[in-house]
């Protein structure tokens, strides 16, 4: 890019591939979405089950499919996207630093910044089970890419600790391509997935939802051997004297996700709580023209919902961009 | 015939080889697991302790304000992380005063510098957010932090570099003597050395019993942390101990090389040498222990691990280090803390005598620095600008969260002593290290190892044999 | 001789509101119980006769123009709920000879339950 853009949008996820196509509606021109993966789309790609798109297109699409009506959307749309180029730092003056092997190292001073990088998965060290560090303990996330893209199995008798939506949608992935998953066990009395996920991911094909229940320790030395649960009483403590063990080769956590948001947090924009960015309603930043969408401000059930936000955020962008 | 056989790629076997290395004499270390430093090394407090808290007169006093006084110019050489951070001995009232006074004594005594009690309005210009409870404190500047695997691996590499063999995952299964020397038996052949050295850890004993008669026994103790992310590491400017009690030095507090905070350790005897599981009831002691030294509530919200290490404290009370009753036969044995401070005066001192015995000159040849590692995260704007022009390849970061890049990975898998296992290039470049906890990163690495190893991607190893990550092929 | 009723609880997926149905066949008649709406109603209905799911798998393509990559792909339409596993295990054993593009049938009619598995992603040039 010869000329500074105006705008840059970090993250080409859904939400910020949303916020850019705002934005050029609106008449911002010189528009750059800077993206850490060698792909626009984000976390769709991996996400080859349907249920995207029934509110944005009435219809029930896949998430590859979702992600490629958007990404053609961006290229008619002639918005500039660096891939494979991760942003090192933003400062509170919007100086947008980043580095690409093609590209080299880049300094950018737009009018207005977008925050869109998602979010990531609570880790089994953030929620620290107690037992064994071995292989064979991973998020539900990874397991999928590994599954979806890598075409590699990530075990083949599984625990699912934690019944959030990429667990369930992770026991039935499992179960078609072979794998048995035991059980999946929930800590709250309650599923946090959707309902539809629920009996379809689950009740289809007789895995059994696991309520007021937790892994309390892993087993294992080099791979996971087993895990042992115990229900919960109602202060979400354990109750050991019950516990029992499961032998398995694998523990996938499904156990939160959390605002990817440590970027703009460097620069001394506030976050909530759950660590996603603090915003106004316009969605913007304690910093002046850093502007937030999609799951960097708070974890949304629906990519749908996430594209909305995307929308809001692009059209406050160019209002400030322009002035208004 | 070797001229040295080192037992235990831990940090005081790959500094003593490092030593020998600059001697005339043909050396090797062997190794059970599949990497370096993957027992104390692995999980400690990482800290390069002062020395004010060893009896005097013990080898744990001498080796330790050596081993200290070592740490600067080693780690320049070696090009391992290293940071001088002083640490603070907190007393919660008078009675622990007490306790402070016998620690600055003992110090001294032990030839310690700079060493002072701090009290009021002073500890807070040191430590600002320390609790209001804390009356007074022992100030030691001299104290260090550094990365205990880092340390290991890169003296292992220079040693290489310098012409030493190394044997992973290799059991020494017996030895015996030989009227020139000692016979190494392994449970993958045998080697004639004119000496070894015991630095097998929490093995130590074992290894001292093919031997000798029985001296002393490890008994393993695991003590548990807690790793917080970088949002925490700025909160303590120095290394917080409590008054040290017969358990040892207690629940600590400490900012980390990359950055992070540590809190940790419990002291808990344990039965099994190698497995290192974490409990509830221990963590719920860290973080209770641990809450007492800050005005503000510690962010437990922001830990990204916890795990266990454990430490080959030996029933003597002291290091056994040096000559043995059979010749050729050192001892580097119940290294425990503050075994890593110690190390390199261990290792400096051991290798000087092996070579002395065996009539070894010094090496003229012998290049003490290791090739620079290029840390692309702790670069400036202006060296990561020139770096990303020269090679463009440094610019393909793989961990998102610590900003290592696909070159660094490739680099380490490369070197003497490489990467050959997911953690072993976290071991290496701090890949996976971050707040996703290898999320993100995990699939790329096995990618990058399964590329540069020339094996399948279900054949890449997390850790040792039998941890691989993936199981075959979904179609 | 009294006909015997089969019950079966269904647990809604047309919405998010997840009603909890009862489905009664008695004889060739069937009643749908603890529906708010028609096509919750149809939803029980079908649960009864013929309960049908979307499914998406990968299939791979031959790594001679595609390397390692998995192409996604689902159902045009819900399949048989029975027919599950059996065609995520059609669709592993497929190796696709040619590029297709998003939306193009890859497997059609599906072990000829009438339904075609089409491609979610393009199979990408080089």
């Amino acid at each position: 890019m010869r000329t500074e853009p105006d705008l840059i949008v970090i993250g080409g996820g859904s939400a910020g591939m949303a916020a850019a196509l705002e934005a050029k509606k609106q008449g911002v021109d010189r528009i750059l979405i800077l993206e850490t993966d060698p792909y626009l789309g984000g976390v769709l790609r991996q996400c080859i089950h349907t249920g995207f798109g029934l509110h944005t297109f009435g219809e029930d699409l896949a998430g590859p499919e979702y992600a490629a009506r958007f990404i053609r959307q961006v290229e008619e749309a002639g918005i500039e996207v660096l891939l494979s180029t991760p942003v090192l730092e933003v400062g509170s003056d919007l100086t947008v630093r980043a580095m690409s092997r093609e590209k080299g190292y880049l300094e950018l001073h737009p009018k207005a910044v977008v925050a869109a990088t998602g979010c990531r998965e609570r880790s089994a060290g953030t929620i620290a089970i107690p037992g064994t560090r071995p292989a064979g303990v991973l998020t539900a996330g990874t397991a999928q890419r590994y599954l979806n893209i890598e075409g590699y199995h990530a075990g083949k008798r599984v625990v699912i600790l934690g019944s959030g939506d990429i667990g369930l949608i992770m026991a039935r992935r499992l179960t078609l391509e072979g794998a048995k998953v035991l059980l999946v066990a929930e800590l709250m009395p309650k599923s946090g997935g959707l309902k539809r996920n629920i009996v379809q991911c689950l009740e289809d094909f007789d895995i059994p939802l696991l309520l007021s229940t937790t892994v309390v320790e892993i087993h294992g030395k080099e791979r996971v051997e087993g895990v042992s649960l115990a229900p919960v009483d109602e202060n979400l403590t354990p109750i050991l004297e019950k516990k029992w063990r499961v032998d398995c080769d694998t523990l996938l956590l499904s156990v939160g996700l959390v605002p990817e948001t440590e970027l703009f947090q460097a620069a001394g924009a506030p976050v909530e709580r759950n660590n996603g960015l603090r915003v106004d309603d316009r969605l913007m930043t304690g910093i002046p023209g850093l502007f937030a969408c999609g799951n960097a401000v708070k974890v949304h059930d629906l990519v749908d919902n996430v594209t909305l936000q995307g929308v809001k955020a692009g059209g406050f962008a160019a209002a400030f961009i322009k002035g208004e | 015939m070797e001229d040295v056989i080192v037992i235990g790629g831990g940090v005081v076997g790959c500094l003593t080889l490092r030593f020998l290395a600059s001697y005339r004499l043909k050396v090797r270390l062997i190794e059970k697991q599949y990497d370096l430093a993957s027992g104390a090394t692995m999980a400690n407090s990482a800290i390069v302790h002062a020395g004010y808290d060893p009896e005097p007169g013990s080898e744990k006093a001498r080796f330790n304000v050596e081993g200290n006084r070592l740490y600067p110019a080693l780690s320049r050489e070696l090009d391992f992380l290293y940071q001088p951070t002083p640490s603070l001995v907190a007393a919660f009232g008078e009675e622990q005063e007490e306790t402070l006074r016998k620690l600055l004594e003992r110090g001294r005594e032990n030839g310690v510098e700079g060493l002072s009690i701090r009290r009021g309005a002073e500890l807070s210009g040191i430590e600002p957010l320390l609790s209001d409870r804390v009356t007074s404190a022992l100030y030691a500047p001299t104290a260090g932090i550094t990365e205990p695997w880092g340390v290991a691996i890169a003296a292992c590499e220079n040693a290489m570099d310098n012409g030493a063999l190394l044997n992973l995952g290799e059991e020494v299964t017996g030895l015996s003597r030989l009227p020139d020397g000692i016979l190494v038996v392994t449970d993958r052949g045998e080697y004639k050395a004119r000496a070894v050295v015991n630095a097998a850890g929490v093995w130590s004993d074992k290894i001292h019993d093919m031997l000798l008669p029985h001296a002393f026994t490890i008994k393993p103790r695991l003590g548990q942390y807690y790793l917080l992310d970088r949002r925490a590491g700025d909160m303590v400017k120095n290394t917080l101990f409590a008054c040290p009690t017969k358990e040892g030095k207690g629940v600590l507090l400490s900012p980390s090389v990359h950055g992070k905070l540590l809190i940790g350790p419990d002291a808990k005897e344990v039965p099994d040498r190698e497995l290192t599981p974490t409990d509830a009831e221990g963590l719920r002691f860290v973080r209770e222990a641990a809450a007492r030294f800050l005005r503000v509530p510690l962010p437990m919200n922001l830990t990204i691990r916890t795990y266990a290490g454990i430490r080959p404290t030996p029933d003597t009370g002291d290091f056994i280090v040096g000559r043995s009753d059979v010749p050729g036969f050192y001892q580097a044995a119940g290294i425990e803390s503050p075994g890593l401070a110690s190390a390199p005066a261990i290792a400096r001192e051991l290798a000087q005598e092996i070579a002395r015995d065996l009539g070894a000159e010094k090496r003229d040849d012998f290049d003490p620095f290791r090739r620079k590692q290029i840390r692309l995260n702790r670069m400036s704007e202006e060296e990561k600008r020139d770096l990303i022009s020269r090679d463009s390849r440094y610019a393909v970061i793989v961990c998102k969260c610590e900003k290592v890049s696909e070159a660094e990975i490739v680099d380490a898998i490369h070197r003497n002593a490489g990467a050959r296992s997911v953690k072993g290039v976290k071991k290496r470049v701090g890949a996976g290290f971050g707040r996703c906890q290898a999320g993100f990163c995990q699939p790329v690495v096995v990618s990058i190892l399964s590329r540069e190893l020339g094996i399948p991607k279900d054949q890449v190893l997390y850790d040792g044999p039998g941890s691989e990550i993936l199981k075959g092929k979904v179609k | 001789m009294e006909e015997t009723a089969e019950i079966k609880k269904v647990t809604c997926t047309v919405c998010p509101r997840g009603c909890q149905m009862t489905v009664t066949r008695k004889g060739g008649e069937i009643t749908v119980e603890g529906a708010t709406c028609a096509r919750g109603r149809a939803y029980g209905r079908e649960e009864m006769l013929d309960p049908k799911r979307m499914i998406t798998t990968t299939v791979r393509v031959d790594p001679a123009i595609a390397g390692d990559f998995l192409l996604p792909v689902r159902s045009r339409t819900p399949v048989p709920k029975k027919l599950l596993i059996a065609v995520a295990e059609e669709c592993r054993k497929t190796v696709l000879s040619r590029r297709v593009r998003i939306g193009e049938v890859v497997i059609p009619d599906v072990l000829g339950c009438g339904v075609d598995m089409v491609a979610t992603a393009d199979v990408p040039e080089e």
